[in-house]
């Protein structure tokens, strides 16, 4: 790791939009490890600008719908990868049931 | 009677600010031609540099220069000459500037710069300021003897030690036989970066005709330009330095930085301007940070709590250049011992160096500091001697007329008076002292109290001066040399104008950017001076201007000089308000109705010069401030047991500032420093790995107050006993609402668990700590309760 420079800027990279979760999948499977996934983003541009990752293309997962889903159920409790922390701290059984994610998503 | 000054009048800057228009040094982007600076550092704390290769970052198009050590291997640094713009022989710190290019664009530069090939060997590093004081082979700066430094320093070569100051009152040993009791303690406190909003941003224009302009985020445009002077050997006024709105400087700011780098960039580049912004990481690594302490003192105290014998040694960690901390070392060293009058006093205050990034001045100048130090122990001493701390400190606190040096240079009858400040923040902790029982058994509150004082350190020729000129509609622009970093001064010198001269402070212009061709010159704007000194100026510069409006307006009214007065912009006689001349009539020159002209235009000037000394290099004696203001602050504190967690209920502040020119900045000014206070206090510390690098260069990491953290309740005194040689009987304030924060939090949690704390941050973990080794069987006694309730 270079940490002689503080970069401003990011390396260069391709970003694809999918619009389905197949989609995703089978970029994921053209580039493999020359691809990353980009959902929030908020350690991955970290990553980036620190040049610690330089991954050719960039997979958005913000467009696709079936990772935006919030799911409750008897025995379990499923959040789609790209579900805005907005999103999870209105739903009431949250704070209710899971108070530690509650809370540590609130801080 | 003033009409302004004493009102919380609107600040003058306020509009612009808030509306998007006041233009900061990043802002500065219509210079033709202007490239990107960007510079690369040191990857390890302490090594020679054995070869940089620059060949294919040369090559790269878009690149227009790049600058190493070499190309300009000049010393900088405002006391001692210790620092390299670009490392030459060797790298000090990681995060030491390197190699610098200069590009059409910010990618170019980096692109550029990971193209660059350096090789290190290194050496052995040192990062402890107590070893480091006494270390002989681990040095940082081998060749200090060789270094240029100013005389009221002392540093000594062969050693790490970049100044010693001494203050010898008495005879220490002496004082000692003649208490009952001693007390000694160890205190510390880690380094920490001013957080300032707006990064640092320079731009550099070497111009082919020799001229410099450099356009900065700087507090002392003046000082660096003198600065710039010596290290290009050019004289002073071939050098413009302009300084636009600063976003915070909290004496980051303070000295000269990344100028000497952006204006050697520019020369190399084919005399094209260069912008050097640093990123917020730079910021932590590379600018310079505050000093952090390691502090002994011994006390010795009769039982009925007088205080005969004061011993400490202050160390000053100041990383790897000593620039602004060794007069912070120098600062702390000859008030040593906080507002007291002690017979028999023996100080050091060593400012050492080690392998980190350099320190500079901070808000409080090694006053927050060393109060963190003596505050807290004389509260422990007060407990164990059974005297209540606010009798105890009041048996020991200055009175007008003694002395606070070594050789006993005596306040000033009117200097203030801290038992005032102290009675009055103690009277308020106690009747607002919440008196309901805590919700839960595992919460404690507490309160505590801390006195102090601080004047400006500054060499004792530091001066100020201010211009008055009026506009035809006999408006009036004040020039002073006082930055605007977000405290506001301008708007108080404004307000003194305006009452001075019998204007509406609609009609007085002051600026808030700084432009040294342009500008009356101050020293500096740092250690609350800038209110005495320019204030002062200010006021002598109107009346200035006013001799010269009634020499005109005594012919023409032909009344003697000193029966006029200027009120509401109009001249009359006194008494005899009818007979009047307006201002406009008068300030570019008077014409009779027949067409003779008289006067001129009216450019009123004034200066003011500190009345100090030199310190003694021996026994620390001497004037060394022309003002001390006093001050006590207390709070009230909730504690919880369970985890360290502590809120504040209550922040009490009393200040005797002499007169409150602006009583909302004033209040602003003790918002903004408690609250940056209470988060050095609790969070703020600059972490390393064992190999020197940092470890929490982001706010993710480097944990500042957020506004959940604000204290619930402000009670604020400002006290009034007028200073005579202050402006309206003012002194400053602008360090002072920080200083007593700290021992104040730490003497409220002594009070609420008798749990001593000695070193900060006060993080929770710290109090968790500390409540299970000193209160073991509270802790116990609370687990017990709760086993209790859950059968």
């Amino acid at each position: 790791m270079n940490n002689s420079i503080s970069f401003s800027s990011l390396p260069k990279f391709n970003l694809i939009t999918p619009s389905s979760l197949k989609e995703a999948l089978e970029l994921l499977d053209q580039y493999q490890n020359k691809a990353r996934l980009l959902a929030g983003g908020t350690d991955l541009l970290i990553e980036l600008r620190h040049r610690l990752i330089q991954p050719k293309v960039l997979i958005n997962l913000k467009m696709i719908p079936e990772l935006q889903t919030i799911k409750i159920t008897e025995q379990e409790l499923k959040i789609g990868a790209v579900t805005p922390i907005i999103e999870v701290l209105t739903i009431p059984i949250i704070k209710e049931e899971y108070l530690a994610l509650y809370q540590s998503l609130a801080d | 009677m003033t009409k302004y000054v004493g009102q919380s009048v609107a600040r003058k800057d306020a509009n612009e600010k808030v509306t998007g228009q006041a233009l900061y040094a990043f802002d500065i982007d219509y210079i033709p031609n202007m490239l990107i600076g960007k510079f690369l550092t040191s990857t390890i704390a302490h090594g020679k540099i054995l070869s940089i290769d620059t060949t294919e970052a040369e090559k790269l198009p878009g690149v227009v220069a790049i600058v190493t050590g070499k190309d300009w291997p000049v010393k900088i640094g405002l006391y001692a000459g210790d620092r390299d713009i670009l490392a030459v022989e060797k790298v000090v710190w990681i995060g030491q500037p390197v190699v610098a290019v200069a590009a059409e664009s910010e990618t170019i530069a980096e692109e550029a710069l990971s193209l660059v090939k350096i090789k290190y060997d290194p050496l052995k590093p040192i990062f402890d300021p107590v070893e480091a004081m006494s270390s002989k082979d681990r040095l940082v700066h081998e060749k200090m003897a060789d270094y240029n430094h100013s005389p009221a320093f002392h540093p000594i070569p062969g050693t790490n030690i970049a100044n010693h100051f001494k203050l010898r009152k008495g005879n220490i040993d002496h004082g000692f036989k003649q208490a009952d009791e001693i007390f000694e303690y160890e205190y510390s406190m880690p380094q920490i970066s001013h957080a300032y909003l707006e990064p640092i941003v320079s731009i550099g224009h070497y111009r082919k005709d020799g001229t410099i302009v450099v356009w900065s985020s700087a507090q002392s445009p003046f000082t660096v330009r003198y600065l710039l002077g010596i290290t290009f050997a050019t004289q002073t006024s071939n050098i413009t330095v302009k300084s636009p709105f600063l976003g915070g400087g909290f004496g980051g700011k303070a000295g000269l930085n990344f100028e000497p780098l952006a204006v050697l960039l520019s020369r190399k580049a084919n005399n094209r301007p260069v912008k050097l912004s640093l990123t917020r990481e730079e910021n932590f690594k590379s600018a310079p940070i505050r000093v952090g302490m390691v502090a002994k003192l011994k006390t010795g105290v009769t039982k009925k709590g007088k205080i005969t014998a004061q011993q400490v040694e202050y160390i000053w960690d100041s990383g790897a250049c000593a620039d602004y901390a060794v007069n912070v070392g120098r600062a702390a060293g000859y008030v040593s011992i906080g507002p007291y009058d002690i017979e028999n006093i023996k100080s050091d205050s060593y400012t050492v160096y080690t392998n980190k990034p350099y320190a500079t001045a901070f808000r409080g100048f090694g006053h927050l500091e060393l109060h963190w130090v003596i505050e807290r122990q004389n509260d422990i001493i007060a407990k164990k001697l059974g005297i209540d701390p606010l009798i105890f400190r009041k048996i020991n606190t200055l009175k007008p007329g003694t002395g606070i040096t070594g050789n006993q240079h005596r306040l000033r009858e009117d200097a203030g008076c801290i038992d005032e400040c102290l009675d009055k923040v103690w009277s308020e902790l106690k009747k607002n002292k919440e008196k309901t029982t805590p919700l839960k058994p595992w919460i404690f509150r507490g309160i505590g109290i801390a006195g102090f004082m601080k004047g400006p350190a500054q060499p004792p020729n530091s001066a100020s001066s201010a211009y008055v000129k009026f506009n035809e509609d006999g408006s009036a622009i004040v020039s002073i040399g006082t930055s605007e970093m977000g405290q506001g001064t301008i708007t108080s010198l404004a307000q003194i104008a305006a009452d001075e001269l019998g204007l509406p402070i609609e009609k007085i212009k002051i600026r808030g950017d700084r432009d040294t061709d342009r500008d009356a010159y101050t020293w500096q704007t740092v250690g609350s001076r800038s209110l005495f000194m320019d204030g002062n100026a200010v006021k002598n510069a109107c009346l200035n201007a006013k001799d010269q409006i009634f020499d005109t307006a005594s012919q023409v009214l032909r009344v003697p000089k000193k029966d006029l007065v200027i009120k509401n912009e109009l001249i009359s006689p006194r008494g005899e308000p009818w007979k009047h001349l307006s201002i406009s009539e008068v300030v570019m020159g008077y014409m009779y109705p027949t067409g003779e002209s008289i006067g001129g235009p009216v450019i009123g000037h004034g200066k003011y010069i500190a009345k100090m000394t030199i310190l003694d290099s021996e026994t620390g004696a001497g004037n060394p401030a022309i003002f001390e203001t006093f001050g006590a602050q207390g709070v009230e504190i909730e504690l919880d047991a369970l985890t360290g967690k502590i809120t504040i209920n209550k922040l009490i502040s009393a200040f005797d500032i002499g007169k409150a020119i602006n009583p909302q900045l004033c209040e602003g000014q003790v918002i903004g420093g408690s609250v940056m206070a209470l988060s050095i206090a609790m969070s703020e510390q600059l972490q390393y790995s064992d190999t020197g690098e940092l470890l929490n260069p982001s706010f993710v990491d480097y944990i500042i107050s957020r506004p959940g953290d604000i204290p619930k309740e402000f009670i604020t005194h400002f006290i009034e006993n007028p200073q005579e040689d202050g402006p309206y009987g003012a002194r400053g304030i602008g360090e002072l609402t920080m200083i007593g924060v700290p021992a104040a939090l730490g003497n409220a949690i002594a009070d609420a668990m008798n749990v001593d704390i000695f070193d900060l941050p006060i993080t929770s973990e710290r109090v968790w700590t500390e409540i299970q080794k000193q209160r073991p069987e509270i802790i116990a006694s609370l687990k017990e309760k709760l086993m209790e309730e859950e059968k």
